[in-house]
């Protein structure tokens, strides 16, 4: 269980996609969520697995959403995808922050 | 917070053919291995060719340099398709079956003349790209480095 309060910590991914439809789960929901398409293939997103978005090569997807996770897909080739989120939810057991 | 919208890329290799091929190991940080799009299998024996596709869409030009100890065609092709000859939308299947009726560029790679054939410059021409080398030469090419990049704007 999380516990219900606003982490705000960084939750980073990064993701290969191919032409089979893959879900990228993030640990928590989001508060605020940015992906970039690192790769050399149009990237197609989705929140709800219906409707698509397409994010071109270096280019980025941003916005202050709530979200578990992120449906992806190309449509030919492989591309990359890179996540930066903040967590809307600190994970149980997950220690305060503390500098290294 | 939030990434820059400047769209640029760190990883823009479309394509190379390099033999011999490096030893497959893992890239920097996350980076994808440089065996993943590597298309070079063996030495390309005298009048063959090694060919490959991709999504070009996202690239306003490609460049590149080339290197060999044969001569051989280096040929850029685009095709505008937007579905297959069925009428399907396009996958990675039947990618290689679209025509690609723009060839953007046929260029004469020449290791006698290596400054003067060692890179090209291309623009975009539609939506889908075709890569070609052909060996030329009169033997089989032992080593080869070509690549192409795509710069996204």
């Amino acid at each position: 269980m999380a516990e219900h309060h606003d982490s705000g910590r960084p939750m980073q991914g990064w993701t290969e996609v191919t032409a089979e439809v893959g879900y990228h789960k993030f640990d928590t929901h989001t508060r605020r969520l940015s992906i970039r398409n690192e790769g050399n293939g149009t990237l197609f997103l989705s929140f709800d697995k219906e409707n698509w978005f397409p994010l071109a090569s270096g280019t980025s997807y941003e916005d202050p959403v709530n979200a578990p996770g992120v449906w992806h897909r190309t449509q030919t080739g492989r591309t990359y995808l890179a996540v930066m989120g903040i967590q809307l939810t600190r994970m149980h057991g997950q220690a305060p922050l503390l500098a290294p | 917070m939030g990434y820059t919208h400047y769209p640029k890329q760190v990883w823009n290799l479309i394509g190379a053919v390099r033999w011999p091929a490096p030893e497959d190991k893992p890239n920097f940080l996350m980076l994808p291995s440089f065996s993943s799009v590597n298309h070079a299998k063996a030495p390309i024996p005298a009048g063959a060719s090694v060919v490959f596709f991709h999504e070009a869409q996202n690239f306003t030009r490609f460049t590149g340099t080339l290197f060999a100890d044969q001569p051989f065609e280096f040929r850029l092709s685009f095709s505008n398709d937007e579905v297959d000859d069925a009428g399907d939308f396009v996958t990675d299947a039947t990618l290689p079956l679209l025509h690609f009726d723009g060839e953007a560029l046929r260029h004469a790679y020449d290791p006698a003349k290596h400054a003067a054939s060692c890179k090209y410059f291309v623009s975009t021409y539609g939506r889908w790209m075709r890569v070609e080398i052909k060996n030329v030469g009169d033997g089989p090419i032992n080593q080869i480095r070509a690549y192409v990049r795509g710069s996204v704007f």
